[in-house]
């Protein structure tokens, strides 16, 4: 419960002036602006990393960032977009609830998120294609979300059984 | 080799398959060109990037040809990361790596360097030396919130047109049903998908100025 209470970001949630929400994510501007229009999308449960989320919210989540990057492209002039994730300290992680970033690019913005490509041997890069490979193996069957039964159906059930149905009508009686 | 005499005079769609013909990820997703795979399913492959940040450094890729992120259908959109979901955890496990950066450029101001759409999942250690840490600039709070207010109407005009979309669908699925008069409904759903598309016609306009912006 601690984390949660003294979680940057679901305090931010809680104070609302979102700019997008819906059952399971919010979008909001980021704290801290890399560009101009830099914002965030925050599963609206305390998650920590990627690992921890459902499937079904970790694909809609990505969905959203697509939406957004599509109106930050149509609205803002923006020339291009990063989606950014630090998925763990390491990864430069510096606030405990997972978050999608989504920065707007300009030509000669000076933001160069760019990395010195590293020099493997062949041993190198079999090994670790053999060591994903084997890991990898298991992705599939995806989690997805539970479904409730919504009004409308249970309205559509009911003409199916005209005959059961007079017939709880009568058990029902006195 | 074609001219840029022969280039310009191509129709759009021409000019989509040129592209998708020369195409390296392209090639690489059909096994035209080796690569070191990872992953593969119908939709999606993951290889080792040949130009990696550290070890393991994978790119995730739709096999079907997509320059830029605001092209990619929602549902390939939300299976491509819930495989990246897969394969950072694939990276934890196997590499014993304490994170994951997961990176998409779109565009080539954002860094994007082949006009093939692919997210980037590097396994990440303490002290690793790669610098991609999202820095913070100082803007007037005038103009955030300016620009938060813009993002806010567009994000929820597309969402109520999207629910539109899926009460038209439902009216009309269960008047089919109903009244057994599916083919009537077929033809209804079709109507408004045409109305739907005059709706966001604008947007594919765009995002051909989008990949136009990406080069050939």
């Amino acid at each position: 419960m601690n984390a949660v209470a003294e979680c940057d970001y679901c305090k931010l949630i809680e104070r609302g002036n979102l700019i997008f929400d819906d059952k399971n994510v919010v979008v909001a501007i980021s704290p801290s602006q890399a560009g101009l229009g830099h914002v965030l999308v925050i599963p609206k449960e305390h998650f920590t990393i990627l690992e921890q989320i459902p499937d079904f919210i970790a694909g809609h989540m990505f969905s959203i960032a697509n939406n957004i990057s599509t109106a930050i492209f149509e609205t803002l002039r923006a020339h291009g977009t990063n989606i950014i994730i630090e998925n763990g300290v390491s990864a430069g992680q510096r606030i405990a609830h997972f978050a999608i970033n989504v920065v707007p690019r300009s030509e000669n913005d000076g933001l160069g998120f760019n990395w010195l490509p590293k020099r493997l041997s062949d041993d190198e890069m079999s090994t670790s294609e053999l060591q994903l490979k084997e890991h990898a193996k298991n992705i599939g069957a995806f989690e997805k979300e539970k479904k409730t039964i919504t009004f409308d159906e249970k309205q559509e059930s009911i003409p199916d059984s005209d005959e059961d149905y007079t017939l709880r009508q009568l058990r029902r009686i006195p | 080799m074609v001219t840029e005499e022969e280039l310009a005079q191509m129709t759009p769609e021409e000019l989509a398959e040129f592209q998708k013909q020369n195409c390296v990820f392209c090639q690489i997703a059909s096994g035209k060109i080796p690569s070191k795979e990872v992953y593969s399913d119908e939709e999606s492959i993951a290889v080792l990037d040949i130009n990696p940040a550290a070890k393991g450094h994978m790119l995730l890729m739709p096999k079907g040809h997509y320059s830029v992120m605001p092209q990619l259908p929602e549902h390939l959109a939300e299976h491509m990361f819930m495989v990246t979901k897969g394969l950072s955890q694939a990276a934890l496990k196997a590499l014993q790596c304490k994170g994951t950066t997961i990176f998409v450029a779109n565009g080539v101001a954002a860094g994007q360097k082949a006009p093939h759409f692919m997210i980037h999942i590097i396994p990440r250690n303490d002290g690793d030396g790669i610098s991609m840490t999202i820095p913070s600039r100082e803007f007037s709070k005038k103009d955030v919130e300016a620009v938060g207010a813009v993002l806010k109407k567009v994000l929820w005009r597309k969402k109520a047109v999207e629910a539109e979309v899926v009460k038209d669908e439902k009216t009309t699925a269960a008047a089919g049903i109903k009244k057994g008069k599916s083919k009537k409904a077929a033809k209804i759903s079709g109507k408004n998908r045409k109305q739907e598309s005059k709706k966001t016609g604008k947007k594919s306009f765009d995002l051909d100025a989008i990949s136009d912006m990406l080069g050939k």
